[in-house]
């Protein structure tokens, strides 16, 4: 279950409501100047990764009062119950609960015993166990992931000629179609082997390998198959003795349902039914490593500071220092005006902060981690809801409260000539690459189109269908900051056609664009247009058929009046 | 007694006739080929209004993920398409053979013509967004 989110680079809360049906479906389960080239999924760079660090809270109460304002407005409104951790490197600054974990029994959460299903972060913990393979030297980031399945039902198709590795399902960048589902069932009985799982969900390969990013739950599902193959076990197995069970994460699982794994109990999920929630029917997710973690605050500040730790927390060790680095380090370059891929981890908000975040859900959890190195900061908070606002907003507000990212400054135009012939370039439509292109699922795609408009002076105008506009000045050529904000544009462009469009507050995917005969406009135009003709024909045929009921009617009722007479 | 049977006869005469009547006229109808092309015209009408209205609807209730989840309701709404794109099939196969045999007025075969036009861009446009298999 994937939670691909936007980034918090306009710092306005209201933005949570935007793209409401893209973070609905997103819940499921999320170089070098211009004309920029594209194959950029690499070795780790230093970029990006200095290691300032100092220590931005005064102490945990000043912390608390902070959080508890932050959500005080969301608890009972937004979600019914949340669970929040916070740490300061090695130490938990705050873990606390909020709301209650089911609202049938007005259990309150309890940090430390709450578990919430936490969706996608969890693919965290999968690549922290890849790292852990690269380590101990049976895995290796650059070597055909087919190398691991000979014992395996799974392969990977060679459609092209560069193989799929574990540094493209590290990054999202292997190339595979996204159909966005991780294979969710409402069943527990329908809870498949990994293995099954995917062998009976291949995805074609549509891209090759290293190109664009296009977040894929597939992918990240190989990856934990491949850590399990790779170590002669399985998934939930290798995670419990590798990674819980040495960081003391007791109330941690990734098995479904978890009834008898763990020592707390899991929050309800919840739906809004009007001003109130009721407690929903959980589901399950087939492709486990993707989003089927369950976990607690205190765990999750567990993991958290090891990675904050260089991979240990105290004496317990779960990465060598060099391998958390090498996780933490850049491995795939979308444009370096833009947020990057780090191994598992996006980068988040303004590229200069060194923040790296990873968003999740399932249909009712939401949840959220940020790491902030350079502060020695973590940020985890989930909701046993899928509110519209998500969890990211508290993180935003935190990050803001506490300065973890520079404050946006005003754009300044570039001094390049022909801005506005650049502008008309990259006008036009475009779609997200991670959304489907295949089945009814591409209805997502085109509500989330995005189209670029040049304004005067070299500036574009974006809008969405769903009313979002926002305008934004060159900067460099072809790189655009938003008024008002810091999101960023950043096109790439070959021989005057835009190859692709990079955002900044979308790193789990990139803008593409899209051919006359997919734009919105034809597509509104045309089922418009049929659905009125059809409209007015049921209408009319109606109507003739009442008239002629009636006249005929009236010719009997004449009728019987002169037969009366 | 041929007092008494003279009206159970008629009766069953009536009945007889009515239903011979009635499986006369459903056999007529459905080996017309110019009732055949105004049905699917109809049913071409009434059935994706019925879609879109049942998709809204869903996702509406339901939320997004319904698209996801699939229950019945959307289950039933993603079954439509494909038979929105056969009557649209017989709606321009009865255009074509209402020109060809000159059925109907003009008005309603140009009617006709309107709605196969109409069909084939809506299907085309439901391929276009995966609704349909391609």
């Amino acid at each position: 279950m994937t939670g691909p989110q936007r980034s918090p680079t306009n710092g306005r809360t209201d933005e949570t409501t935007r793209r409401s049906f893209l973070t609905g479906l997103g819940s499921i389960g999320i170089l070098g100047g211009t004309g920029i080239t594209i194959g950029r999924t690499s070795a780790p760079t230093d970029a990006n990764a200095t290691q300032h660090r100092d220590e931005p809270f005064g102490n945990s109460s000043e912390l608390e009062a902070v959080v508890d304002k932050v959500m005080a407005g969301r608890v009972g409104a937004t979600t019914p119950g949340a669970t929040v951790a916070v740490v300061s490197g090695d130490t938990p600054v705050l873990t606390k609960g909020y709301g209650v974990a089911d609202i049938d029994g007005d259990d309150s959460v309890r940090a430390d015993e709450t578990v919430f299903r936490v969706g996608s972060v969890g693919k965290l913990v999968t690549y922290t166990a890849v790292m852990q393979g690269v380590e101990r030297g049976v895995l290796d980031l650059d070597a055909d992931v087919n190398t691991y399945l000979d014992n395996s039902a799974v392969t990977v198709p060679d459609t092209y000629d560069n193989p799929v590795t574990l540094r493209h399902l590290g990054t999202h960048t292997a190339g595979f179609e996204s159909t966005l589902d991780p294979d969710i069932v409402a069943d527990p009985a329908a809870i498949d082997p990994l293995e099954t799982v995917l062998a009976n969900n291949q995805r074609q390969r549509i891209r090759p390998p290293g190109e664009l990013v296009g977040y894929s739950n597939y992918g990240a599902a190989l990856a934990g198959h491949v850590v399990a193959e790779a170590h002669n076990t399985t998934f939930e197995e290798y995670i419990h003795s590798e990674i819980f069970d040495p960081l003391g994460m007791s109330n941690s699982t990734f098995a479904q349902p978890t009834t008898g794994d763990l020592s707390g109990d899991l929050a309800a999920p919840h739906v809004r039914d009007d001003a109130s929630f009721t407690v929903a029917d959980d589901v399950y997710i087939n492709m486990r490593p993707a989003g089927s973690l369950s976990a607690t605050a205190t765990d999750m500040a567990a993991f958290m500071s090891a990675h904050l730790g260089g991979g240990a927390v105290g004496d317990r060790r779960v990465l060598d220092t060099k391998t958390a680095e090498a996780m933490h380090r850049r491995h795939h370059v979308r444009h370096p005006a833009v947020t990057n891929w780090r191994y598992g981890f996006h980068e988040y908000g303004s590229p200069d902060a060194n923040l790296i975040a990873h968003s999740g859900a399932t249909v009712n959890f939401t949840s959220h981690l940020l790491l902030a190195p350079n502060h020695d900061v973590g940020i985890f908070v989930a909701y046993n809801s899928n509110p519209s606002e998500r969890p990211k907003a508290v993180v935003d507000e935190l990050i803001e409260a506490y300065t973890l990212q520079p404050a946006p400054t005003t754009p300044t135009p570039t001094s390049k000539a022909n801005g506005q012939e650049r502008a008309e370039i990259v006008a036009g439509e475009y779609r997200l690459s991670y959304l489907p292109q295949s089945g009814p699922l591409q209805v997502a795609n085109l509500l989330e189109h995005l189209t670029v408009e040049p304004a005067a002076n070299g500036r574009l105008r974006t809008t969405t269908l769903d009313g979002d506009t926002r305008k934004w000045v060159e900067t460099e050529p072809y790189v655009y900051e938003e008024v008002g904000g810091h999101d960023i544009l950043a096109f790439e462009v070959t021989d005057g056609e835009v190859a692709v469009l990079n955002m900044n507050s979308e790193p789990t995917g990139v803008y593409q664009p899209v051919r006359h005969h997919r734009r919105q406009e034809v597509t509104g135009g045309v089922l418009g247009t049929a659905l009125s003709g059809f409209g007015v024909s049921l209408a009319g045929w109606g109507g003739h058929s009442a008239w002629q009921r009636w006249t005929k009617h009236g010719t009997n009722n004449g009728r019987d009046m002169n037969d009366s007479e | 007694m041929t007092d008494q049977h003279c009206p159970r006869q008629t009766e069953q005469q009536q009945n007889r006739d009515a239903t011979s009547g009635f499986v006369h006229g459903i056999t007529r109808r459905v080996t017309s080929p110019s009732w055949l092309g105004r049905a699917a015209g109809v049913g071409l009408c009434s059935v994706s209004i019925g879609f879109v209205v049942l998709f809204v609807f869903v996702l509406e209730t339901g939320g997004d993920l319904t698209l996801i989840t699939r229950p019945l309701p959307m289950q039933i709404a993603l079954a439509l398409p494909p038979v929105i794109a056969v009557l649209a099939a017989g709606t321009a196969v009865g255009a074509i053979l209402a020109w060809w045999h000159s059925y109907w007025s003009l008005r309603i075969r140009l009617h006709q013509t309107v709605l196969a036009v109409l069909g084939v861009g809506f299907s085309w446009q439901l391929a276009t967004l995966g609704f349909l298999p391609v």
